[in-house]
C-alpha cells in the first residue's frame, strides 16, 4: 500500500516536472547560469578570443578609483531614474484620479493616454528627435510665450530632462494600473469625507494617496528597475552625448562589451548595477507576493 | 450652491483631461502630418500640409529594403508567438493544476526573475550564443520563446488556469484521459481569451524589440524593421517626411492591434500590477 502510494506520488511529480521542463531549461540557461558566469567574469579580463584571465578585484578597483566616466554614467542613470519615475508616477496619479472622477468618456481618455505605450520604440524616438530639434514643434510652442527654447538633445543641461519629458508620453501603463486600484477604493469613504467637509486637495492627500499607496510604491519600484536599464533612448537619440551627459550605465556596458570586447569590465559594471538594484527587487517581490498569494 | 460647485468641478475635470488628451495626441498627429508633407514644408510649422504627399510613403519604402525587413519581422513575430503560447501554456498548466514537489519554490523563483535587471544576464548569454555559433542567426531571439516564453507570460497564464474549476479536470482524469489530452482537449479550448492576451503581448514585444536584434543580427539582410529604420535614419536624417512615413508604417500594425484588442492589452497591464 505504501509502495503503491509512493509510486503514485513519484508519477505525479514526474508529470509536473515534464510540463514545466521547458521553463526549467530557460531558467537554467538564461537566468541562473548567466548570473553565476557574469559574477565570475567580473573578476577576470576577457575579450572572447583569449581565455578569461583572473585579475581579482581589479575591475572593481578600476571602476571605483580610476574611471571617472563610470561615476558620470552612474550619476546620469540615477538622475534619469528618479527624475522620470517620480514625474511619471505623479502625473499618472493625477490623471488617474481625474479619470476616476469622470462619469462619461472615461474609456475614450484612457484609450488616448494608453496609446503611446503600444508604439514601437524606434519610431517614437525619431518622432521626439524631430519635436526636440532646435526649430521643432516644442521650441516653436515655447516661442509663442517669448521663451527662447534650449537646444534640448544637443544641450548638456537639457538632454536628460528632454529624455524625461519624452518618457512621460509613456505613462499609460501606470495610469491603468493606478486606475484599477482607485476603482477598488469604496465610494463610501469619499462620501464620508465630503460630509465631514474635506476639500478635494485634502481628500487627494489624506484618502486617495494612502488608499493606493501600495500600488504607487509598486509603480515606483518597478519603474526604477526598468529605468535603470535605459538604453535605446541614448543609443538612438543622443549617442550618449553631448559631453557624455546621456551616457547611462547600460550604454556604457553595451559599448564595453559589444564594441570594445571588454567583457570582464562590462560584467563588473553590470554586477554593480545589479547589486544596487537588489534591495528594490526584493521590495517589489514582497509587494507583489502580498497581492498575488501563490496558494 | 453646492450643486453648482459640483458641476463647475466636473467641467474643470473635463477641461484638464481634454487638455492632456490633446497634448498626448499632438506628437502622433505631428508624425502623420509630417509624413505627408512635401519636402519644402518639413521644417516649418504647418499642421496640415499644403498638399498631401502620399508619394512619400512610396519613396520611403523604396529607400531601404523595407519588404525584406517586414518579412523578417513578421517571421520572428509569428514564430515567437506560436512558441510562447505553446510552451508557456504548458508550463503554466504545470504550475496551476499539477501537484509536484518544489512547485511553490520554483514559482517564487519565476516571479523573482520578472524583476531582475536584464543587463546582468545579457553578456554571458551573448557569449554562450557566440560560442555555439548562433550569432547572426535568429535562434537567440527564438529559442527562449520555445522554452516557456518568459516569467510574465507564465504568470499571466497561470493566474487564468488557476481560476478554472478543478472538477472538469478531475472527472477527465477519472475517465482515464492522459494529462496531455486533458490539457489540449479541455483546458486549451476554454482558455482562448488568456491565450489571445499572451499572444498580443508577445506580438507587441517582438515587433517593438530593438536590443535583441541589435546585438544578435549583424548581417543587414537579417535585420528587423526597428534596426532597418535606424539605418534608414542614419542615411536620410534630414528628410523628416520620409523618416516619419517609414515610422508611421511601422507603427500602424501596433495601433490597429491596440484598437482591436484594447481591453485585453489594458487588462494584461493591470494584471502586472497585481490587481485582478
Amino acid at each position: 500500500m505504501k509502495g503503491h502510494q509512493r509510486k503514485k506520488l513519484l508519477k505525479q511529480n514526474m508529470k509536473g516536472y515534464l510540463f514545466v521542463s521547458p521553463w526549467i531549461l530557460n531558467l537554467a540557461f538564461f537566468t541562473i547560469i548567466p548570473i553565476i558566469v557574469s559574477a565570475f567574469l567580473s573578476f577576470t579580463k576577457y575579450d572572447m578570443v583569449n581565455p578569461p584571465r583572473w585579475i581579482g578585484f581589479m575591475n572593481y578597483y578600476i571602476m571605483f578609483k580610476l574611471d571617472p566616466s563610470f561615476w558620470k554614467a552612474l550619476g546620469n542613470t540615477l538622475y534619469y531614474m528618479f527624475g522620470s519615475v517620480f514625474m511619471k508616477v505623479f502625473l499618472a496619479l493625477v490623471l488617474a484620479v481625474l479619470l476616476n472622477n469622470v462619469a462619461k468618456g472615461m474609456g475614450m481618455y484612457r484609450t488616448i493616454f494608453f496609446l503611446p505605450v503600444v508604439l514601437p520604440a524606434v519610431p517614437v524616438m525619431f518622432l521626439w528627435m524631430m519635436l526636440f530639434s532646435p526649430n521643432g514643434l516644442i521650441n516653436r510652442f515655447l516661442a509663442l510665450f517669448g521663451i527662447n527654447g534650449p537646444l534640448w538633445l544637443s544641450s548638456v543641461t537639457w538632454s536628460k530632462p528632454a529624455l524625461i519629458i519624452m518618457s512621460l508620453w509613456g505613462i499609460g501603463g501606470i495610469i491603468v494600473i493606478l486606475l484599477a486600484g482607485l476603482q477598488d477604493v469604496p465610494k463610501s469613504i469619499y462620501e464620508a469625507a465630503q460630509l465631514d467637509g474635506a476639500n478635494s486637495v485634502q481628500i487627494f492627500w489624506r484618502i486617495t494617496v494612502p488608499m493606493v499607496s501600495p500600488i504607487i510604491l509598486f509603480c515606483i519600484v518597478t519603474g526604477l528597475i526598468s529605468a535603470s536599464q535605459v538604453f535605446t533612448e541614448a543609443y538612438i537619440m543622443t549617442g550618449g552625448g553631448p559631453l557624455e551627459s546621456t551616457t547611462f550605465v547600460s550604454l556604457k556596458i553595451y559599448l564595453l562589451a559589444f564594441k570594445q570586447g571588454n567583457m570582464g569590465y562590462a560584467s563588473a559594471m553590470a554586477w554593480l548595477m545589479f547589486l544596487l538594484m537588489v534591495p528594490l527587487t526584493i521590495l517589489v517581490f514582497r509587494i507583489f507576493r502580498r497581492w498575488s498569494p501563490i496558494d | 450652491m453646492l450643486r453648482k460647485g459640483k458641476q463647475l468641478r466636473r467641467v474643470i475635470v473635463y477641461i484638464i483631461l481634454t487638455g492632456f488628451a490633446v497634448i498626448f495626441l499632438i506628437p502622433l498627429f505631428w508624425m502623420m502630418s509630417t509624413s505627408l508633407k512635401p519636402d519644402e514644408e518639413t521644417m516649418i510649422i504647418r499642421w496640415i500640409p499644403s498638399r498631401l504627399e502620399w508619394q512619400n510613403y512610396v519613396r520611403a519604402v523604396r529607400a531601404f529594403p523595407f519588404f525584406r525587413y517586414l518579412r523578417n519581422t513578421v517571421f520572428l513575430t509569428v514564430v515567437n508567438t506560436v512558441g510562447t503560447v505553446l510552451t508557456g501554456s504548458l508550463v503554466a498548466y504545470g504550475f496551476a493544476k499539477l501537484r509536484w514537489k518544489g512547485r511553490k519554490a520554483l514559482f517564487l523563483v519565476t516571479i523573482a526573475t520578472m524583476f531582475i535587471p536584464g543587463q546582468v544576464l545579457i553578456i554571458p548569454v551573448y557569449i554562450m550564443y557566440s560560442k555555439i555559433g548562433w550569432v547572426n542567426t535568429y535562434l537567440p531571439l527564438i529559442v527562449p520563446c520555445f522554452l516557456g516564453g518568459g516569467a510574465f507570460t507564465i504568470f499571466m497564464l497561470r493566474q487564468f488556469f488557476v481560476s478554472l474549476p478543478d472538477e472538469i479536470i478531475e472527472s477527465a482524469r477519472l475517465d482515464g484521459a492522459s494529462e496531455l489530452t486533458i490539457f489540449t482537449r479541455i483546458v486549451l479550448p476554454i482558455s482562448t481569451p488568456a491565450l489571445i492576451t499572451v499572444s498580443v503581448f508577445t506580438i507587441l514585444f517582438v515587433w517593438n524589440d530593438f536590443f535583441g536584434p541589435l546585438i544578435y543580427l549583424h548581417k543587414s539582410d537579417m535585420w528587423t524593421l526597428s534596426i532597418g529604420l535606424r539605418a534608414f535614419q542614419q542615411r536620410y536624417s534630414t528628410q523628416w517626411n520620409l523618416l516619419m512615413a517609414a515610422s508611421t508604417i511601422i507603427s500602424i500594425p501596433m495601433i490597429v492591434l491596440y484598437f482591436l484588442l484594447q481591453e485585453k492589452i489594458v487588462r494584461g497591464f493591470t494584471l502586472r500590477g497585481g490587481i485582478h
